[in-house]
């Protein structure tokens, strides 16, 4: 069983079943969105990926090793995972955050070896922000300290890649940059599952779309099949302009199902 | 060893030379620990073999004990606030001290009054590690300190409330003050063996405190076991700091001082600070011994009275410059 397998998996929050039936496959080389609305369930899937919550049921493996049963070093080579909230404690510099990805590969952040150098400075160059790494983290904007935590995520350089909505907060550029360094790490045969709540960003830069509704999949499918006005009145409550052009799919919400205007 | 840390531990050198220098009688430094290694001059060699090397040593472990365990308390709970005593582990060793003054076993002398505060230190670790280090949040030990340590004090008070006579009163607040004074070269071998101990637990930690930076999921998924952090964390504490209670009572304000002071200084990553601070307290707590020893007061001033006489207000005066800058 090759690349992330995810069957019938459930979680809890508190009590309440968040997370229910969830199956879907992630095969290396791909870049799959994850859509749905707020409360979907899609951080609590990510976060029961990346061994954060428990599952309550079902598997989750990677390469046919069940990821539950990884110690946390062995997972942590494994799988990254770039959190929705964006916290630097102490007042780092960029090239300091960025470095900690190389931690579970046994480097010490302080002292980099000459490789693991060489991917903390192209996991900058490909988010752009090499020009800020002696920038301590007060001196950066939120677009710029998202970009520096999602070089992290690439510095850990593991074979499965998790995102909670990395591109929430950057302007068009980067975002695009974003997803374009995501498609480009899926190319070297990594697997790429990414929250999004930008639906036209995901339809042209990923390859497969999963679109979560009350913690199970609706729809799971290239983005020209799942994104439809069936499913995004059924996720989201809307109607919507879905049209073609030249660089893919067009997409324009137009009012809430069920409301006249 | 940064450059921070290398000066840092210089500076604690050369101020343990100096506190061996320091006392009563007029010995030159030198000529003290010639006569400390060869015999030459019994006198000299008594005085500084008994008062001098274990007050110097105290000072220097107990120090580092100090500004170590404050930079790493700070780098986990990511709070520039923590200090050993945060965690109540200095409040349990001395309440376990002061049981022994209480219950009159003190009287029995040896090593009693520094294995009670030893006792005191290893339970508030079995509290901690039972109420906190399983499936715990940062967050969690912070708040079982908080609670450890008002109990602790309350059952302090409550000892020195129905103290039997007002001479175990007096030393039960004596002791309580902190003091390098009048310790024994047996007090630093009890104690240095378990600070040593310690600092290795807290220096383990150093890859974890680093990831913690970014919050705790993102620790947890570059490998971080918190659990077992924590848990190395509060036992490396208790060793050290719980150590440096057990044999000259507490001394506040050096564990929170020195890694706020030395901070701007480093990269920030919590582990780049961890030796510097560690030197830095060793640094300070030996000037602070030297200090007490030179002021003319009549009576010499406790050491743990002079750093929080003087910590309190520069802490102060560093959080009201620092303002901007944190916010």
């Amino acid at each position: 069983m090759s690349g992330l397998v995810v069957e019938n998996l459930a979680a809890d929050l508190g009590g309440r079943p968040v997370l229910a039936g969830v199956g879907f496959r992630v095969a290396p080389g791909e870049t799959v969105a994850l859509l749905g609305p707020n409360g979907a369930g899609k951080s609590t899937l990510l976060r029961c990926l990346a061994g954060l919550i428990p599952a309550s049921g079902g598997t989750a493996a990677w390469e046919g090793s069940g990821l539950a049963a990884m110690t946390s070093p062995a997972r942590a080579r494994t799988l990254a995972y770039l959190p929705q909230d964006r916290v630097v404690h102490w007042n780092l510099a960029a090239g300091a955050i960025v470095a900690l990805g190389r931690l579970p590969h046994g480097a010490s952040a302080g002292r980099l070896s000459p490789a693991d150098a060489a991917i903390v400075a192209n996991a900058m160059e490909t988010m752009d922000v090499a020009h800020l790494e002696d920038r301590p983290a007060s001196a950066m904007s939120g677009g710029e300290l998202a970009r520096v935590l999602a070089a992290r995520l690439i510095a850990q350089d593991t074979p499965l890649v998790l995102a909670d909505e990395p591109a929430a907060s950057l302007d068009p550029a980067h975002q695009i940059r974003l997803m374009a360094a995501f498609r480009r790490q899926a190319r070297q045969g990594k697997a790429v599952l990414v929250s999004l709540h930008d639906i036209e960003l995901a339809a042209r830069w990923s390859d497969r779309v999963i679109i979560l509704r009350n913690g199970t999949v609706i729809a799971d499918g290239k983005p020209d099949n799942a994104i439809t006005a069936e499913t995004m009145a059924e996720a989201y409550g809307i109607t919507a302009r879905i049209g073609h052009d030249e660089c893919g799919l067009t997409f324009t919400p137009l009012a809430l199902t069920g409301n006249g205007d | 060893m940064t450059r921070l840390a290398a000066l840092m531990a210089a500076l604690a050198a050369l101020l343990f030379l100096a506190s061996l220098a320091v006392g009563a009688s007029d010995i030159p430094v030198l000529h003290g620990l010639a006569a400390l290694v060869t015999g030459s001059d019994p006198l000299a060699a008594t005085i500084m073999r008994d008062i001098r090397l274990p007050r110097a040593l105290l000072g220097l472990g107990i120090g580092f004990s100090l500004g170590l365990g404050g930079a790493a308390l700070q780098g986990f709970l990511r709070n520039p606030l923590a200090e050993p005593g945060l965690v109540g582990v200095s409040g349990a060793a001395a309440l376990g001290a002061v049981a022994v003054f209480y219950t009159g076993l003190s009287a029995f002398g040896g090593f009693t009054v520094q294995l009670g505060a030893l006792a005191g230190a290893a339970g508030a670790v079995v509290f901690l590690i039972g109420l906190a280090g399983r499936r715990s949040s940062p967050m969690t030990l912070v708040l079982a300190g908080v609670a450890l340590t008002s109990l602790t004090g309350a059952l302090t008070a409550l000892a020195l409330n129905l103290s039997p006579n007002p001479f175990a009163s007096y030393e039960i607040i004596f002791w309580l003050l902190g003091s390098l004074k009048d310790r024994a070269l047996g007090d630093a071998a009890l104690a240095l063996p378990l600070m040593a101990a310690g600092w290795a637990l807290l220096f383990a930690c150093a890859s974890a405190l680093d990831a913690l930076t970014l919050g705790d999921d993102t620790a947890r998924s570059l490998g971080v076991n918190l659990p077992r952090t924590a848990t190395m964390l509060v036992a490396g504490v208790a060793l050290s700091a719980g150590a440096g209670v057990a044999v000259a009572g507490t001394i506040g304000f050096v564990g929170l001082v020195v890694p706020h002071l030395l901070r701007p200084f480093t990269d920030e990553r919590p582990s780049s600070l961890l030796l510097a601070s560690g030197f830095g307290g060793a640094a300070l707590l030996l000037a602070a011994d030297i200090a007490v020893r030179l002021l003319t007061t009549g009576r010499e001033l406790n050491v743990g009275v002079l750093t929080a006489l003087i910590g309190a207000p520069f802490f102060l005066w560093l959080v009201m410059s620092n303002r901007r800058v944190m916010a």
